[in-house]
C-alpha cells in the first residue's frame, strides 16, 4: 500500500498497482523502494486526487504507453478525439475540475488521463467562433479592433475552404 | 482554475487535438492564446484549393504566403504542408507553391494532391510568363521584392531542400511536373505515391532522388525507382489483374519482371499490401532476389511457396494464415535466418524459432514497422 498526502493535508491509502499509473509516482517508488513514508503531492488537492485515483483504479492493469509512442502520431493532424464511454462519463465535470484534472495528470505524468482531458477541452472548442470560445472559457478579449481585424485577415488561409 | 490560466504546455497539448480551423479560432480569442496557439497552427498547414480559389483574393496559398511575409519567424514554425487542389492547377499556382517551399527552412513533410489537371507550362510558356508578370503586379510586389525569393532556380538559401517526406497524389498523373518537382528536392528520403498509377514512372537518372530510402507505390513504379538508389523499405501493391481487359497488363508485368538488373538487394523491409491471384505468380521471382531482406510482410498474399524464401535472409515473416506449429517449424528449419513468424488471423500471434509463443525480441526494424502501421492510407 502507498500513502499519499494532498495539498490540503488529506491522506489517501491506495494500492501500488493503481497509483503506479502515474509515471511520476512509479519512478519515485522505484527509486526509494518499499517505504512507509507518505508521498507528498503539494500540487494536487484532495478532491482532484480522489477523481484521479478513481480513473487509475478503473484503468489498472492496462499497458502504459511507451515514451516515444506519440511522436509519429503528431505528424498527422487528424488525431482522433474519440473518448471511451466510461472516460466520457468520468470526465463529465465542471470546467474548474476539468482543468484541475488536466493539470494533475500533467504533474503526475498520467498520459492517458491527460489525453482524455485535453480531448474533452478540444471537443468543447471544435466548431466554435472565437467569440463563442471566449464566452465558453471567460477569456478576455484584449485585442484592439485593429489587431483583431489584422489577425482575422492573417488567418484567412486556415479558414477558407 | 480557468482556461486562461492554464500553462502554455497544456494549451499546446489541447491544441494538438484541434483541426486547423479551430486552432485558428483559438488564436483569435486573445493575445496570449494567439502567441501560444500560433505555433501549432503554423507547424502543420493544410491548404485546400477549391473552385473559388481561381480568384487570387480567395486563394488560400496566396493568403498563406502573405501572412508568412507579415511575420517572417512564422516561416520557421512550418514543418508540414499539405496542399490539395480540387480544381485545375495553373502555372500561377505552381509559381506560388515554389515560392512557398523556398520560404520554409524547416519543412520536412510535403503532401501534394491534385484531383484535376496540372497546366503544362511547356506549351504555354509565353502565356505563363505573362501571367507571372501580371501576378507580380497584383500580389507579388511585396513578396518577390523581398530577398531570397527570386524564382527559379530554387536556392533554399544554399542549405538545400529540407523536405524529407513527399506524398504525391495526382489523379491525372502529370509525370513531367512530378519529375521537375522531385529534381528540386534531392534530400527526400521517403516517397509515397498511394494511387494506382495508370502508367509507370519512366526510369529516372539516379541523380534524381538520390537519397531515397523508402517508397510506397505500385510495384512497377517501385521497380522503376530501384536502380541506382539505396531503397531499403518498400510498401507496394499490384494492380487488380482479374479483369479480362487487364490481360495486357499481366503481360506488361511479365516483361518488367523478366528484366535483369532489378536491384532488389538493398531492400530490408518489404510489404505487399494488396495483391490478386494473377499477380501473385510474380512474387516468388521478386522475393528470391531480395537477398538482404529482414522483414517480409506478405499478409495480403494467399499462398507462399516456402522455396521462394531460400535465397533470403528474412528474420520476421508476416502472413495472413493460421500456421500450425509443425508448419512453422518447417519454415524455421528451411530458412536459417528466420526468427519469428507473425500470423495475422483474427487474432495476431507470433511464433518464435525456439518454439516459444511470447518473447521480447527487439527487431532492428521494429521502429520502421511502427511507421508503416501508423500510415493512414486512403486509396
Amino acid at each position: 500500500m502507498v500513502l499519499l498526502v494532498t495539498s490540503d493535508n488529506e491522506q489517501f491509502t491506495t494500492e501500488r498497482e493503481i497509483v503506479e499509473r502515474s509515471v511520476l509516482i512509479k519512478n519515485m517508488l522505484e527509486d526509494v523502494g518499499e517505504t512507509d513514508q507518505p508521498i507528498p503531492l503539494p500540487n494536487v488537492s484532495s478532491s482532484v486526487l480522489k477523481k484521479v485515483l478513481e480513473y487509475c483504479e478503473h484503468h489498472r492493469g492496462e499497458p502504459l504507453p511507451s515514451a516515444d509512442s506519440d511522436q509519429s502520431q503528431d505528424e498527422t493532424r487528424k488525431r482522433s478525439t474519440d473518448i471511451s464511454e466510461w472516460d466520457q462519463k468520468f470526465i463529465n465535470v465542471d470546467q474548474e475540475m476539468l482543468f484541475e484534472i488536466i493539470l494533475a495528470a500533467n504533474y503526475l505524468d498520467i498520459k492517458s488521463l491527460l489525453d482524455v482531458g485535453c480531448k474533452t477541452v478540444a471537443n468543447m472548442i471544435k466548431g466554435k467562433t472565437p467569440e463563442e470560445i471566449r464566452k465558453l472559457f471567460n477569456i478576455v478579449n484584449d485585442f484592439t479592433p485593429e489587431e483583431e481585424a489584422q489577425i482575422k485577415k492573417e488567418n484567412e488561409w486556415a479558414e477558407d475552404r | 482554475m480557468a482556461f486562461d490560466n492554464l500553462p502554455s504546455e497544456t494549451v499546446l497539448a489541447i491544441a494538438s487535438f484541434l483541426p486547423q480551423q479551430d486552432t485558428s479560432a483559438l488564436t483569435r480569442t486573445s493575445r496570449r492564446m494567439c502567441s501560444i496557439a500560433e505555433i501549432p497552427l503554423y507547424a502543420r498547414v493544410e491548404l485546400e484549393m477549391g473552385n473559388s480559389s481561381y480568384d487570387l483574393d480567395k486563394h488560400p496559398l496566396n493568403h498563406f504566403l502573405a501572412t508568412l511575409m507579415a511575420k517572417k519567424e512564422r516561416c520557421t514554425y512550418v514543418q508540414s504542408v499539405s496542399i490539395a487542389f480540387h480544381r485545375d492547377m495553373l502555372y500561377r499556382d505552381q509559381v506560388l507553391l515554389r515560392a512557398l517551399i523556398e520560404l520554409l527552412p524547416c519543412l520536412r513533410i510535403f503532401s501534394f494532391k491534385c484531383d484535376r489537371s496540372i497546366e503544362c507550362c511547356g506549351k504555354t510558356r509565353t502565356a505563363a510568363r505573362q501571367r507571372i508578370r501580371s501576378h507580380r503586379a497584383t500580389f507579388g510586389a511585396s513578396l518577390l521584392a523581398s530577398k531570397g525569393i527570386i524564382l527559379p532556380p530554387c536556392s533554399f538559401n544554399g542549405q538545400g531542400s529540407p523536405i524529407l517526406t513527399l506524398s504525391w497524389k495526382n489523379y491525372d498523373f502529370n509525370i513531367p511536373f512530378f519529375v521537375s518537382f522531385v529534381s528540386l528536392h534531392p534530400n527526400i528520403r521517403c516517397l509515397k505515391l498511394p494511387q494506382s498509377l495508370d502508367e509507370s514512372l519512366p526510369k529516372m537518372d539516379a541523380s534524381v532522388l538520390p537519397n531515397l530510402e523508402s517508397v510506397q507505390a505500385q510495384i512497377t513504379v517501385v521497380l522503376a525507382l530501384l536502380p541506382g538508389r539505396k531503397i531499403q523499405k518498400v510498401k507496394t501493391h499490384f494492380f487488380d489483374l482479374e479483369d479480362d481487359w487487364e490481360d495486357t497488363r499481366t503481360d506488361a508485368y511479365g516483361e518488367v519482371f523478366k528484366e535483369d538488373g532489378l536491384e532488389l538487394e538493398n531492400i530490408k523491409v518489404f510489404t505487399c499490401e494488396r495483391s490478386w491471384t494473377k499477380a501473385e505468380r510474380f512474387m516468388p521471382f521478386l522475393i528470391r532476389k531480395m537477398k538482404n531482406i529482414e522483414v517480409l510482410d506478405l499478409s495480403s498474399i494467399s499462398q507462399l511457396e516456402i522455396l521462394s524464401l531460400s535465397n533470403t535472409s528474412v528474420q520476421l515473416l508476416r502472413l495472413e494464415v493460421r500456421l500450425s506449429e509443425d508448419n512453422a517449424a518447417k519454415f524455421f528449419k528451411f530458412v536459417g535466418t528466420l526468427e519469428c513468424i507473425e500470423c495475422l488471423t483474427v487474432e495476431a500471434y507470433r511464433m518464435y524459432k525456439d518454439g516459444k509463443q511470447m518473447s521480447n525480441v527487439v527487431w532492428k526494424c521494429e521502429t520502421w514497422l511502427a511507421d508503416w502501421k501508423k500510415d493512414s492510407y486512403a486509396y
